[in-house]
C-alpha cells in the first residue's frame, strides 16, 4: 500500500531523514516512536508532501508521489492528516469544518455532506457541538472533530502527527479511544506519538527512529519487551520509567 | 437677462459633477497622456486660466462660479469673436507654466506685463492699468514703499507686489536684505496676516487693496504707491499670433461698443463687500456674524458640497487603494510562496518604497500638472490618493494574511485544496478580520489627507473654508466650522468601525 524507498530530507545543512525504507500494508496500524528531532514527524509529513523530500520515492496505492504528473491535491484526499495543533478552521462551525472539503471538491451534495458529517460527529462523540465554533470546544473535542474532518473524504490512509501532545492529560484518553476504534475498523494508519500505552495496545507494528534513520522495527512485543538495539533500549528506559 | 435659466443650468452642472467625474474615471482607462477630448461645435473653444482669488478682477461668486471683471471681459471678447470660453481656476503661479505646456489656451488673471513674463508668453494689448497700493494698520507710520525696508511684508506669491517687495530683484526701492517677505497663495491671506499683526504691511494691486480696506476700514488703510504703473493683459502661448490677433480685435470691439465701460462700472467702481455689523449686543453680533459668514455668502452650501467632494474622493481613493493594494500584497507574498525574491515582489517593493518615501502633496501636483496637464482635477486627486493609499493598504493586507497561522494553510492543503483554494476558502476569510479594521483606519486617515486637494483647485471641504475666508475676511468661524465637520465625520466613522469590528469578532473567542 505505502512503499517508502531511500527517502532523504534536509533543511539547509541539517539532514533530517537519512534514507528511510519502509512498507506499510493495507489495514496496518504503524506507530512511529523516537526521541524529539529523530525525524519521525518529517517522515509523516513527507507522506502527503507537506514536506518536499529531497531524494527517494513514496508510492501510495501504486501512485508515485514524487512523479511530476501526480496531482498531489487529488492524492491528498486519500491521505487524511491529523495535526498536533488540530488546525480546525476557526471561522467555520464544526459542521462546516467537516463539510467544506467534500462540498468544494464536489464529491457530494451539501445535504449528503451534512448527513455524513453528522454521522462522523456521532461516531467521535461531538454531535451536540455541530453548530458551535472551534473556539468553544475543548482540546479533546477539537481533535476528535479534526479526525472526523479527515474521515469525511473517506481516505485510504490516516496520518496522525502527535495527535495528543497538545492536549491536557485528562483529554488524551478520549482521542486515543477514537483512534483505537478506527484501527479496529481496519483503517490503515501511521501514527507518530509519545503514547507508549497506545503503541503497545493498538499498533500492529512499531518503528523506532533516531537521528533520521529507522533503528528498529517489529511487533509491539518485540520492540517493547526485547529491544535489540542499544539506542532503542536507552529511549524506552527513559520514556517508560 | 435669462438669469433663472442660467442658474438652473449651473445647478444641474453641480448635480452632475460627481456623476461626470465617475464617468471620466472610467473614460480615463482609454485615454492617453493629454487627452484632446474637446467637443467640436462650430464655435472655436478657448480654455482660459485664472486665479479666482483677486477681487474684483476674479473671484468665486456666491453661486460658486468664477466671476469678476476679467471673467466677464474674456467672455465678452469670446462672444464677439466666436469662441466658447471655458474658465479654469488654478494657482496664479501655475498659469504661465500651463500656457507654455498647452494645458491652457490663454490666461486672464490681472496679470501685469513684465519683461520676465514676456520670456515665456505673449501678451495681448493691455486692457487695464493698475498701480500698487500698500495696506498698513490704520495707526502705522509707514508712508511709502521705501519705508518698508527691513520690515515684515505680506504679498500674494508671484504677483507684482511680490517682485516689488523682494529685495533681491533689480531696480528695487526695497534693498535692505533683512526685509522679510511672507508669500501667500491668496491676497486675502496676506491681508489676514496683516490684520493679525504678523506683518507690517501688504503690497498689492490697487483694486483689491480698496476692497480689502473697505471691509476692514476700522483697522486698515492704504497708501497709494505711484512709483510703478502696471498694465494687465491676456497671456497666450508664444507664437500663437492667430489667437493674439483675435483677442486684440475682440478687445478693441468690446471697448468700442461700450461693453468695456459697462464692465468697469459693474465690477470695479461698484465693488461692494458686506460691511461689518454695528450692533453692540454680543449675542446679536455673534448671530449676525454667523449669518454673514455662513448664510449671506452661501457658505453653508459650499461647505456641504465640499464635504460631499471630500467624502467622494476619499471613498473612491480607498476603493482604488484596496484593489491595487491587494494586487501589491499578492506580488509581495509571491516571495514567500517561491521562497526567494521574485520580479513581482521586487516591483512591489520599489513601488511601495517610492510612494511611502515622497509627500502626497508632491504626488498630487505631479499627477495633476505633469500627468494630466492641469485637467481632470477630481480624477487626478482620486488617482493620487488611490495610488498613495495602495502602498499602505498592501502592507495592511500582507500583514493580515501573514497573521493567519500557517497551520491553517497546512490544514487546507491536507484536505486536498490547492494553494489558491486554501487562500480563498480558509486563509482570506480569517485574514479579512485582521484587515478590515485597519482598512477603516486607512479610510479615516485618507479623509484628513485629502484636505490638500485645494491646491489643484478642487472645491473640497477645506477649500470651501478658503472660499468663505476670501469673501468675508473672517478666518476664525470657517476654520473652526470645518474642523468640527471633519471631527464629527471621523467620529461617526470610528463609531461605525468599532461596531463593525465587534460584529466581526462575534463567536470568535480565543
Amino acid at each position: 500500500m505505502i512503499y517508502i524507498n531511500n527517502l532523504h530530507k534536509h533543511f539547509g545543512d541539517l539532514e533530517v531523514l537519512k534514507g528511510i525504507d519502509a512498507h506499510i500494508t493495507p489495514g496496518e496500524c504503524v506507530v512511529v516512536i523516537g526521541p524529539s528531532g529523530s525525524g519521525k514527524s518529517t517522515l509523516l509529513r513527507c507522506l502527503n508532501r507537506l514536506e518536499e523530500p529531497n531524494e527517494g520515492s513514496i508510492v501510495i496505492d501504486g501512485i508515485d508521489l514524487m512523479e511530476k504528473n501526480t496531482d498531489i491535491n487529488l492524492m491528498r484526499r486519500d491521505v487524511g492528516m491529523v495535526f498536533q495543533q488540530f488546525n480546525l478552521f476557526p471561522h467555520l462551525t464544526i459542521l462546516e469544518n467537516i463539510t467544506l472539503a467534500p462540498i468544494k471538491h464536489k464529491i457530494m451534495s451539501k445535504d449528503e455532506a451534512q448527513k455524513i458529517a453528522m454521522d462522523l460527529l456521532t461516531r467521535v462523540g461531538v454531535a451536540d457541538k455541530a453548530d458551535n465554533y472551534p473556539a468553544q470546544l475543548s482540546g479533546g473535542q477539537k481533535q476528535r472533530v479534526a479526525i472526523a474532518r479527515s474521515l469525511a473524504l473517506n481516505p485510504h490512509v490516516m496520518l496522525f502527527d502527535e495527535p495528543t501532545s497538545a492536549l491536557d492529560p485528562e483529554m488524551v484518553g478520549e482521542v486515543l479511544d477514537v483512534m483505537k476504534k478506527l484501527a479496529e475498523g481496519g483503517m490503515t494508519m501511521v501514527v507518530v506519538t509519545h503514547e507508549m500505552g497506545f503503541a503497545k495496545e493498538v499498533a500492529d507494528r512499531v518503528i523506532f527512529m533516531d537521528d533520521g534513520m529507522i533503528v528498529e522495527e517489529g511487533t509491539p512485543e518485540e520492540v517493547f519487551t526485547s529491544p535489540k538495539n542499544e539506542r532503542t533500549q536507552n529511549f524506552l528506559r527513559k520514556v517508560l520509567n | 437677462m435669462k438669469r433663472k435659466e442660467k442658474e438652473k443650468r449651473i445647478n444641474m452642472k453641480k448635480r452632475f459633477r460627481l456623476v461626470l467625474s465617475l464617468l471620466v474615471l472610467c473614460l480615463l482607462f482609454s485615454l492617453t497622456g493629454c487627452g484632446k477630448s474637446e467637443s467640436t461645435t462650430t464655435n472655436k473653444t478657448l480654455l482660459v486660466g485664472t486665479n479666482a482669488e483677486f477681487p474684483p478682477f476674479e473671484y468665486i461668486n456666491n453661486d460658486g462660479v468664477e466671476d469678476g471683471f476679467d471673467i466677464a471681459l474674456i467672455k465678452a471678447i469670446g462672444k464677439e469673436m466666436g469662441y466658447d470660453v471655458t474658465i479654469k481656476n488654478m494657482e496664479f503661479k501655475s498659469l504661465i507654466a500651463s500656457i507654455t505646456t498647452g494645458g491652457l489656451d490663454a490666461s486672464i488673471a490681472g496679470m501685469t506685463i513684465t519683461e520676465d513674463r514676456k520670456q515665456s508668453v505673449d501678451f495681448s494689448d493691455a486692457y487695464y492699468t493698475a498701480t500698487q497700493y500698500i495696506i498698513v494698520p490704520i495707526d502705522s507710520s509707514i508712508t511709502n514703499l521705501a519705508d518698508l525696508n527691513g520690515k515684515d511684508i505680506a504679498v500674494q506669491e508671484g504677483t507684482t507686489g511680490d517682485f516689488l517687495a523682494t529685495p533681491a530683484d533689480d531696480n528695487d526701492v526695497i534693498t535692505d536684505s533683512t526685509t522679510n517677505v511672507k508669500r501667500f497663495k491668496k491676497g486675502t491671506d496676506a491681508v489676514l496676516e496683516l490684520k493679525n499683526g504678523g506683518v507690517d504691511a501688504v503690497v498689492i494691486d490697487a483694486n483689491p487693496a480698496q476692497a480689502f480696506v473697505k471691509a476692514n476700514k476700522e483697522s486698515l488703510k492704504y497708501i497709494v504707491e505711484d512709483t510703478s504703473t502696471e498694465e494687465y493683459a491676456i497671456a497666450v502661448k508664444q507664437g500663437n499670433t492667430a489667437l493674439l490677433a483675435d483677442l486684440n480685435e475682440g478687445l478693441a470691439r468690446v471697448k468700442a461698443n461700450g461693453t468695456f465701460d459697462q464692465l468697469v462700472a459693474t465690477y470695479i467702481n461698484g465693488t461692494s463687500t458686506t460691511d461689518a455689523t454695528t450692533s453692540t449686543n454680543p449675542f446679536v453680533k455673534f448671530v449676525d456674524k454667523l449669518d454673514r459668514v455662513f448664510v449671506q455668502t452661501n457658505g453653508y452650501i459650499r461647505l456641504l458640497n465640499g464635504l460631499g467632494i471630500t467624502i467622494s474622493i476619499s471613498l473612491l481613493a480607498v476603493l482604488l487603494g484596496v484593489v491595487l493594494g491587494f494586487v501589491l500584497a499578492l506580488m509581495k507574498l509571491s516571495e514567500i510562496i517561491v521562497g526567494k525574491k521574485t520580479i513581482l515582489s521586487r516591483i512591489a517593493n520599489i513601488y511601495i518604497d517610492i510612494i511611502r518615501g515622497t509627500p502626497s502633496m508632491v504626488q498630487l501636483l505631479i499627477m495633476y500638472m505633469v500627468v494630466f496637464h492641469n485637467r481632470f482635477g477630481f480624477v487626478a486627486a482620486v488617482l493620487t490618493f488611490g495610488l498613495n493609499s495602495s502602498a499602505y493598504v498592501a502592507e495592511i493586507i500582507r500583514a493580515g494574511i501573514l497573521a493567519v497561522d500557517n497551520g491553517q494553510m497546512e490544514g487546507g492543503r491536507s484536505l486536498g485544496f490547492s494553494y489558491n483554494e486554501t487562500m480563498r476558502y480558509i486563509v482570506m476569510p480569517q485574514a479579512i478580520k485582521n484587515i478590515l479594521p485597519a482598512l477603516g483606519n486607512e479610510f479615516i486617515t485618507l479623509i484628513k489627507e485629502t484636505a490638500i486637494v485645494g491646491y489643484i483647485a478642487i472645491q473640497d471641504l477645506t477649500k470651501a473654508s478658503d472660499f468663505i475666508i476670501s469673501r468675508t475676511y473672517e478666518a476664525f468661524y470657517p476654520l473652526i466650522a470645518i474642523a468640527i465637520i471633519y471631527y464629527i465625520l471621523i467620529k461617526i466613522l470610528t463609531k461605525l468601525l468599532n461596531l463593525f469590528e465587534r460584529r466581526l469578532r462575534k463567536g470568535d473567542i480565543h
